[in-house]
């Protein structure tokens, strides 16, 4: 039983990672209408960023913060207008070029990663910001600073973007412009100022990302943003394009499989035995398991 | 190591004889694409590229093509593992990485994704060319690619060898032949 619950809240900390990436992937979604689908390579690199700016400033945790936040918003701010220049022809091209794009963003954010930084190998934190210290621990069961850390953001997080996505002008005014940029801007919404506000907001999403994931793993490594993206994407799927709140379950969910897998079965069957179970649930619903609101 | 045979004599010989099938295939498949381009089934997976609905509603069965096309791309799959297979003779499940497929993307967007055409002139230069660079800039030929890619996709996101351009060009050979046949009428 004390194994059970050890890989639950194992499960719930991964999970939470798995949140909050899947929340930033739906944000873009609802408020630009692209799948970034190199969202998490965006978080790797300001993780790379993050332990850069640790390194040269003598392992300070607030810089390398600020640097994982700031570097998030401007590689979100960059793309922006990549973005923006291919969502206008969304008419005339058939297929799903913003995908496209974002894979273009995440070959080059990889392989820059495994050539400039520490010659291409995985990156360590320091301990002032890796919270492995354990909060409680009873037998097996231990829970660290960075599974509460992560745990707790995740469902703020969530809360807080669908709050200000449907409870809000700012965030109607987000929807309207993915949906008809035309027809928002009829209505007085002014276009590029409200475009700058949520790629920021995503690109701040990411940077809070990259900082919980750093206190999580405590590594990173190029090819790490390309192994979550996979996961993220079909998260997203699984919970219905767009769905905050399913993103949240189902994200929970696969960390808790994952984690059980591990625990009795092995880890190298993790990724498969999640991936089979997500094509059997994406058969049987092909919206979604909480609905597409798109 | 796979212990696959060589399957010629010496290890010159079979890396020549390889060469030879892979472009034999090349030509084989790319023979088979043209001709299933102009087949009622390419017309038929055209109106489905276009408009699923209206595909639909003149009587094509979408499944069924969807499931036939599958089919015919995981042929050329498996045949592309064999090749694979003997011409590495060791497996490395990295080469299958997302690299690949974003130099594939690559190849396609650039070429232009709704003729064979494009894939089959771009696919030689941008795995050849970079070969000439110095190793210095080899070494950063997947960031090269993702430029090209965010570049094409941004500027010209048909690509470009795309229909109306083969079409034009089909037309003006044939055009420029036929008159030619006239002069010589004449």
């Amino acid at each position: 039983m004390q194994v059970f619950i050890a890989q639950v809240i194992n499960g719930l900390s991964t999970g939470s990672i798995y949140v909050l990436l899947v929340t930033g992937f739906n944000l873009l979604l609802l408020v630009a209408m692209i799948i970034h689908f190199s969202y998490p390579q965006v978080v790797v690199f300001s993780m790379y960023i993050a332990w850069l700016v640790m390194k040269y400033t003598g392992n300070s945790v607030v810089l390398g913060i600020l640097a994982a936040l700031g570097s998030s918003i401007l590689l979100s701010l960059i793309s922006a207008p990549l973005f923006q220049k291919v969502m206008k022809k969304r008419g005339e091209v058939d297929i799903n070029t913003s995908m496209v794009l974002s894979m273009g963003i995440g070959m080059i954010i990889t392989d820059v990663l495994s050539h400039a930084f520490n010659n291409g190998l995985p990156i360590a934190f320091p301990a002032s910001l890796v919270g492995s210290a354990p909060v409680l621990r009873v037998g097996l069961i231990s829970v660290t600073t960075g599974q509460v850390w992560s745990m707790g953001i995740g469902i703020v997080v969530v809360s807080l973007f669908f709050l200000l996505l449907y409870r809000t002008r700012a965030g109607r005014a987000f929807r309207a412009i993915a949906e008809d940029p035309s027809g928002a801007r009829l209505v007085g919404i002014p276009l590029l100022r409200t475009g700058l506000y949520s790629y920021t907001l995503s690109g701040l999403l990411g940077g809070t990302i990259a900082v919980m994931f750093a206190m999580l793993l405590g590594y990173a490594s190029p090819g790490l943003g390309e192994q979550v993206a996979h996961k993220v994407l079909a998260v997203s799927i699984i919970a219905g394009l767009g769905n905050l709140v399913g993103g949240l379950f189902v994200g929970l969910g696969l960390g808790i499989l994952e984690a059980l897998v591990q625990g009795y079965v092995s880890g190298s069957w993790s990724n498969a035995i999640a991936f089979v179970i997500m094509l059997i649930i994406i058969l049987v619903k092909p919206k979604g398991l909480f609905g597409s609101k798109l | 190591m796979f212990g696959l045979p060589n399957i010629a004599a010496t290890p010159g010989a079979h890396r020549w004889t390889m060469l030879a099938i892979l472009y034999g295939l090349v030509l084989v498949v790319g023979f088979l694409i043209y001709r299933f381009d102009n087949s009622r089934l390419g017309r038929a997976a055209s109106a489905v590229f276009v408009d699923k609905e209206l595909a639909a509603s003149l009587g094509v069965d979408i499944k069924k093509l969807g499931m036939l096309l599958q089919t015919f791309s995981c042929t050329i799959a498996g045949g592309i593992g064999v090749l694979y297979g003997f011409i590495y003779k060791s497996l490395y499940l990295t080469f299958f990485d997302f690299s690949l497929v974003g130099i594939a993307m690559t190849v396609i967007f650039v070429g232009g994704y709704a003729t064979q055409w494009g894939a089959l002139v771009v696919a030689p230069i941008l795995y050849g060319v970079p070969l000439l660079f110095p190793p210095a800039i080899q070494s950063w030929r997947i960031v090269i690619y993702g430029a090209l890619l965010i570049l094409v996709l941004v500027l010209k996101p048909e690509g470009f060898l795309t229909r109306r351009f083969v079409y034009t060009l089909g037309s003006f050979l044939s055009g420029h032949r036929k008159n030619n046949n006239r002069q010589e009428d004449i």
